[in-house]
């Protein structure tokens, strides 16, 4: 019998999920919601209407729409996994923070991209799970479709994770890579991002180091068991660092990047950084994002790659609903 | 007399030494510096800030081997690069701590290196 998902968030991750998933039997997806409603069917929704919100239509536009919040559907309807992809809310993490909490404290399995209930509440989240026994995946939250906590979880487990460092945040990667390459000012690297569509119209989520805080805080959590949230980061942003600063780095065999950095005895902090040419980290360009795990026996170990995008995002959702299916044995 | 940079490379040119018949008169033990380097940004040249700093960190007994200043305009920051070198760890917090201060106090940036 396939697991029965509920997608909560209908935007690009979405749809990004969709055109993978309904290719794949151990799956069927029996509810996708919006802020205006939902769509549901307790045997699976019609794969002729998952194409049509795969291909953008809206689901108040799908035969059984129901004009309700997603949270009823969240504690009413029947399903085996609820996928919450609604978008990140670093103040109160709601609405997700709700679907969530009432998600597993049915017992149901979660799987979610969103930062917010996360980098604020996760020991609550993650408490409440395994009161449940419900399985709590969030790959796609920090980096993209890098295996961050599947590395940490299944493939150091005789290891132990003492500090890492990483580079989480694609926009402010891309600021510092453009600003050193072609040695311009840091205004007039925003403004390109903003038109590439890089970074945000408010970007100070980004520059300020708020992302990458909140992202932190979420890999500091799960990886050495704290219970912290990401206003406990030490944050600094780019906005000052000038192309001078980055040149005088270089004539000393440095980058200058916005470090994250965690280690076991909880201290956490996001700052601009100088990155030694001999590290991995120093030649992480562009939009890209990585991590190094620094372990008792095995050492640095350094993984790369997109830290955001549609596809990205729903191969890590993916992976973490495939890993449950696993478990649970569908 | 020749200076080797690190204690292990040093007993690797001793063995060799000995091994070919070298006579090696003396192989003493290194001085283990370390070096910290930092960035600074901020209105250095206009507060005089860095200028009494150096003093500062050169009087606790750290070495500054390296002091950049690059200022793109007088109005808009400067940008610095600084690096010192000590043997004593204590004199080396005693200098950070003494950057930190100067850095709160001038609204400098303190760009630090990664561990």
């Amino acid at each position: 019998m396939a697991l029965r998902i509920f997608i909560l968030g209908a935007g690009t991750v979405c749809k990004g999920l969709l055109k993978t998933i309904m290719q794949r039997s151990e799956f069927s997806v029996c509810g996708v919601a919006s802020s205006s409603g939902y769509v549901y069917s307790k045997d699976g929704l019609q794969k002729a209407d998952l194409e049509k919100v795969a291909a953008g239509k809206k689901i108040s536009e799908l035969p059984g729409f129901v004009q309700k919040p997603a949270l009823d559907a969240v504690q009413n309807c029947e399903y085996d996994a609820l996928v919450e992809l609604t978008t990140t809310n670093l103040k109160d993490a709601e609405p997700a923070f709700s679907h969530m909490k009432a998600a597993l404290a049915r017992g149901k399995h979660l799987v979610t991209s969103n930062k917010g209930p996360l980098a604020l509440h996760f020991s609550e989240l993650d408490s409440l799970a395994k009161k449940n026994k419900a399985l709590f995946r969030f790959e796609a939250t920090v980096g993209g479709a890098i295996p961050i906590f599947a590395t940490a979880n299944n493939y150091l487990k005789g290891d132990r994770v003492v500090s890492l460092k990483g580079i989480l945040n694609g926009t402010t990667n891309y600021i510092l890579s453009r600003m050193f390459d072609e040695k311009m000012r840091y205004d007039t690297v925003l403004k390109e991002a903003q038109q590439l569509g890089i970074a945000e119209r408010d970007p100070s989520y980004d520059v300020e180091g708020i992302d990458a805080a909140a992202k932190l805080a979420i890999v500091a959590n799960a990886i050495f068991g704290k219970n912290s949230s990401f206003s406990e980061v030490k944050r600094t942003g780019i906005s000052r660092i000038t192309p001078e600063i980055l040149e005088l780095a270089a004539s000393q065999n440095y980058r200058i990047k916005l470090i994250c950095s965690a280690s076991s005895d909880g201290k956490m902090e996001v700052a601009p950084r100088f990155v030694p040419l001999s590290d991995p980290l120093a030649s992480i360009n562009g939009t890209l994002n990585a991590i190094t795990l620094e372990t008792k026996m095995a050492g640095p170990l350094t993984l790369v790659g997109k830290g955001a995008g549609e596809s990205e995002t729903a191969s890590a959702v993916l992976a973490d609903l495939i890993d449950i299916a696993g478990r649970v044995g569908k | 007399m020749f200076n080797i940079g690190s204690k292990d490379a040093l007993e690797k040119m001793g063995a060799l030494l000995k091994e070919g018949s070298w006579r090696v008169l003396s192989l003493e033990k290194i001085a283990q510096f370390r070096r910290i380097t930092l960035g600074l940004i901020g209105h250095i040249i206009r507060t005089k800030s860095v200028e009494s700093l150096v003093n500062k960190v050169d009087a606790l007994g750290a070495n500054v081997s390296k002091f950049s200043v690059n200022m793109p305009n007088q109005s808009g920051e400067s940008s610095a690069l600084i690096s010192f070198e000590a043997e004593d760890d204590e004199v080396i917090e005693k200098a950070m701590a003494e950057i930190e201060n100067t850095c709160r106090q001038n609204d400098l940036l303190l760009i630090r290196a990664v561990d």
